[in-house]
C-alpha cells in the first residue's frame, strides 16, 4: 500500500467524529440538491401532466386569426387516422353570467369562463372525467358541470337549476336553463375549478358561432408530438393553423417554473458551498493537529507534494464517502417521492421521475467538492518548515 | 535526482562536510546569528556529539546537517553531495535515502502502530513488497528490544520504548547518517542510558554515523569526537 494512502487513512479514521461530520456535510449537500430537484422537477412535471390532461393535450391546435372554422369531424378524423392519436377533441370557450335559481334569493356570478366540449371525444382526449369530484360528466345538452370555486360562489350543488346567459355574435343576450350534474376540482386548480363545462353544441347554438376555439390532441406517445404537428401542418398547409406541442403551448407557465427550479438549485449549490467550507474547517483542524507529524514526515523523507497528497487523499475519501451516502439518501428520497405520489397539503401530487443520472451527477459534484475543499488545507502544509514543524 | 548516482563524491570518507556554514535569522537590526562560519567534517562511522549551552546553535546546526533548514551562507555536503542549493524535493530525496532522525519528543505518528512507524521510511522509498518491509521492520524492532510491541499503537508505549521505536525508524533504511536532537532529553536516567547504549551498540555493529545534539555529554561516555559550540561558533572539537 502506498504510504501516503496508509497515513491518510490512519489519520482520518482515527478521528471518526471529524470524519463523520465532514462526510455528513457532503451527504447533506447532495441530499438538499436532490430534494430540491426532485420536488421542483416533480412540480414542473405535474404541471405538464395536468396541462396535458386538462388544458392542452400533447398537441394544441388553434387558429392564428381567431376561431377554427373547419368541421370537427374532418380534423378529428384526419388525426385519428394517423394511428398515433389516442383521442382528439375540440373546445369552444366563451364567458357567461350564471344564476343559481334554486335559492329564494338568486345568486349570480359574472364573467365566468364557459367551455363547450364534445362529450364523447372529450373523454377520449382528456382526463376531464378525473376532475369530477361530485356527480357525473355531461349527460345531456342542458347539463352543466361547475368548477368547485364557481359552485362555492353560487352555493350550488348537484341537481340545482342554473340559468346561463351569454352574448351571441350579434350582441344579443341568450339565456338557457341547465341542471348541475357535476362539480369539477383538481389539486393545484389547473383544470376547471373556476370554469363551467357544457355541451359544445349548446354553446354554439346560444352564441351562434359554429366554430371551435381549439383542437386538443392526445397521443399514445408524447414523442410523436413533432410528427403529428408536421403532418397536420402539411395537411392544412394553406391555412392559418397554429400547431404547438405541450412544451410550446405551456411555455409561459413552464418558463416561470423552470426559472424557479434553476434558482432553487442555485440555492442548493450555495448550500453545497457552505458544506465545502465546513470540510475546509475540519481539514484545517486536522492539519493543525498534525503539524508536528507533518514535520516528522518531511524530516524522514516526504516532500511537499507527498504531504499535500496525504490531505488530498483525505478530502477524496471524505468526498467519496459523503457522495456515496448522499447518493443512497437522495435515491431513497426520490424513489419514495416517485412511489407515493408526494403532495403537500392541497397541492397537486408531484410527478416525480427518479433520475439516477441526476443523483449520480450531484453525488459526483459532492465528491469533487470534497477534493476541492481539501486543496487549501493541503496547500497550507507546504508552507510548514520541517525544522519548525517538528518542534510544534 | 537520485542521490545514489549523484556525481561529486570526493575521494575521502566524509559523510558530513560543513564549509563556513552561517545561519542568520531575521534581517537588519532584529537579525540573530545562529551559526557563524562553522566548518568541520564528520567521517563515516563516527559517533559525534554536538554540545553547547542553550542558544549556542546546536539544534540549528543539526537542522542544517539534516537538510531541514537552509544556510544563509557557506555550504553543507552530505555524503559528497553539495546540498546547499538543492531544491526542496531533492533535499527530501537525500533525507529519505541517507539520513535518519531521532527527536527529543520521539515524534512517532500516533495514528500508526509501532511496526507501521518503523516501516514508514521504507514505504517512502517503496523498495520491496509490503511483507518484506514488515519483516525488516520487525527485525529492527527486535534489535531495539521491542519484538513484542510491534502491533501496539505508538502512543501506548512508555517514553523509553517510544524512543527505541524512533531509533528503529531512524535505522531501518540503513541510512549513512543518523541525527539525534536531544534524544534522551525526555527520558529518565535509566531509559536514557538504555537508549545511549543502544545507539552506541548500533554504531559499532552497523558502522552508521551518529551525530547527536545533547546537553548530557557525560552520559554518552567515550565518543569519537565532540564539537563544542558557543554563540554560534565552534569553540573546540575534542
Amino acid at each position: 500500500m502506498d504510504y501516503r494512502f496508509k497515513v491518510a487513512t490512519s489519520m482520518l479514521f482515527k478521528r471518526k467524529g471529524s470524519m463523520f461530520a465532514a462526510i455528513i456535510a457532503v451527504a447533506i449537500a447532495v441530499l438538499v440538491i436532490v430534494i430540491n430537484y426532485v420536488t421542483f422537477d416533480g412540480v414542473a412535471n405535474a404541471i405538464i401532466r395536468d396541462l396535458v390532461d386538462f388544458r392542452f393535450g400533447h398537441v394544441l391546435i388553434t387558429d392564428r386569426d381567431g376561431n377554427i372554422e373547419r368541421p370537427d369531424r374532418e380534423m378529428i378524423g384526419f388525426l385519428e387516422n394517423t394511428g398515433m392519436v389516442e383521442g382528439a377533441t375540440v373546445r369552444l370557450t366563451d364567458s357567461a353570467s350564471i344564476n343559481n335559481t334554486s335559492s329564494a334569493v338568486p345568486v349570480r356570478a359574472y364573467g365566468i369562463p364557459v367551455i363547450g366540449v364534445l362529450p364523447d371525444e372529450e373523454l377520449d382526449a382528456t382526463r376531464i372525467a378525473d376532475t369530477i369530484v361530485e356527480g357525473t360528466f355531461l349527460v345531456s345538452r342542458h347539463s352543466i358541470i361547475l368548477g368547485s370555486s364557481v359552485a362555492e360562489d353560487l352555493d350550488a350543488g348537484i341537481g340545482d337549476p342554473m340559468r346561463l346567459k351569454v352574448t351571441d355574435r350579434s350582441g344579443n343576450d341568450q339565456t338557457e336553463r341547465f341542471t348541475v350534474v357535476g362539480i369539477s376540482k383538481t389539486a393545484g386548480g389547473l383544470a376547471f375549478d373556476t370554469s363551467m363545462i357544457i355541451d359544445i353544441e349548446t354553446l354554439r347554438d346560444m352564441t351562434g358561432r359554429d366554430e371551435s376555439s381549439e383542437l386538443l390532441v392526445r397521443l399514445f406517445d408524447q414523442q410523436d408530438s413533432g410528427e403529428i404537428a408536421r403532418q397536420f401542418s402539411a395537411r392544412y398547409a394553406g391555412e392559418r393553423f397554429k400547431v404547438e406541442t405541450i412544451e410550446e403551448a405551456g411555455e409561459s407557465i413552464l418558463a416561470g417554473i423552470r426559472s424557479g427550479i434553476a434558482f432553487i438549485n442555485l440555492v442548493g449549490y450555495f448550500g453545497m458551498l457552505s458544506s465545502a467550507f465546513g470540510i475546509i474547517t475540519i481539514m484545517m483542524m486536522i492539519v493543525t493537529s498534525k503539524i508536528r507529524e507533518i514535520g516528522v514526515m518531511r524530516a524522514i523523507g516526504s516532500n511537499k507534494a507527498d504531504v499535500m497528497i496525504i490531505f488530498v487523499i483525505q478530502g477524496t475519501l471524505i468526498g467519496a464517502m459523503g457522495a456515496a451516502l448522499g447518493f443512497i439518501l437522495g435515491s431513497a428520497y426520490a424513489l419514495y417521492a416517485q412511489n407515493v405520489g408526494l403532495s403537500f397539503g392541497e397541492s397537486l401530487s408531484l410527478a416525480v421521475r427518479y433520475d439516477p443520472g441526476f443523483v449520480a451527477n450531484t453525488a459526483l459534484t459532492g465528491l469533487v467538492m470534497g477534493v476541492a475543499a481539501s486543496l487549501y488545507p493541503a496547500w497550507r502544509t507546504t508552507k510548514l518548515e520541517p525544522a519548525e514543524a517538528t518542534r510544534y | 535526482m537520485n542521490p545514489r548516482r549523484r556525481r561529486g563524491i570526493r575521494g575521502n570518507t566524509s559523510i558530513v562536510e560543513s564549509v563556513r556554514l552561517t545561519k542568520i535569522y531575521g534581517s537588519g537590526d532584529i537579525s540573530t546569528v545562529a551559526l557563524n562560519d562553522v566548518s568541520f567534517e564528520i567521517q563515516r562511522g563516527e559517533f559525534v556529539l554536538i554540545v553547547g549551552q542553550s542558544g549556542s546553535g546546536k539544534s540549528t546546526l543539526l537542522h542544517m546537517i539534516g537538510l531541514l533548514d537552509k544556510p544563509t551562507g557557506g555550504r553543507i555536503l552530505i555524503d559528497g553531495i553539495d546540498a546547499t542549493f538543492l531544491s526542496d524535493s531533492d533535499r527530501s530525496e537525500v533525507r529519505r535515502h541517507k539520513i535518519g532522525f531521532i527527536f527529543q519528543a520521539f515524534n512517532l505518528l500516533a495514528d500508526l502502530t509501532v511496526v507501521e512507524n518503523v516501516m514508514l521510511p521504507m514505504m517512502m522509498i517503496g523498495n520491496g513488497a509490503s511483507s518484506a518491509m514488515r519483516g525488516e521492520a520487525e527485525l529492527v524492532l527486535g534489535k531495539v528490544g521491542l519484538a513484542k510491541q510491534v502491533e501496539k499503537q505508538a502512543n501506548q508505549l512508555s517514553g523509553g520504548q517510544m524512543q527505541r521505536v524512533a531509533v528503529a525508524r531512524a535505522l531501518v533504511n540503513r541510512p549513512a547518517l543518523v541525527l539525534g536532537d536531544e534524544p534522551t532529553g525526555n527520558l529518565d536516567s535509566k531509559s536514557s542510558q538504555d537508549v545511549i547504549n543502544l545507539m552506541k551498540e548500533l554504531n559499532r555493529e552497523l558502522k552508521q554515523t551518529f551525530v547527536i545534539v545533547t546537553h548530557a555529554r557525560e552520559a554518552f561516555g567515550n565518543v569519537d569526537r565532540t564539537i563544542v559550540l558557543k554563540d554560534g561558533k565552534i569553540e573546540s572539537i575534542e
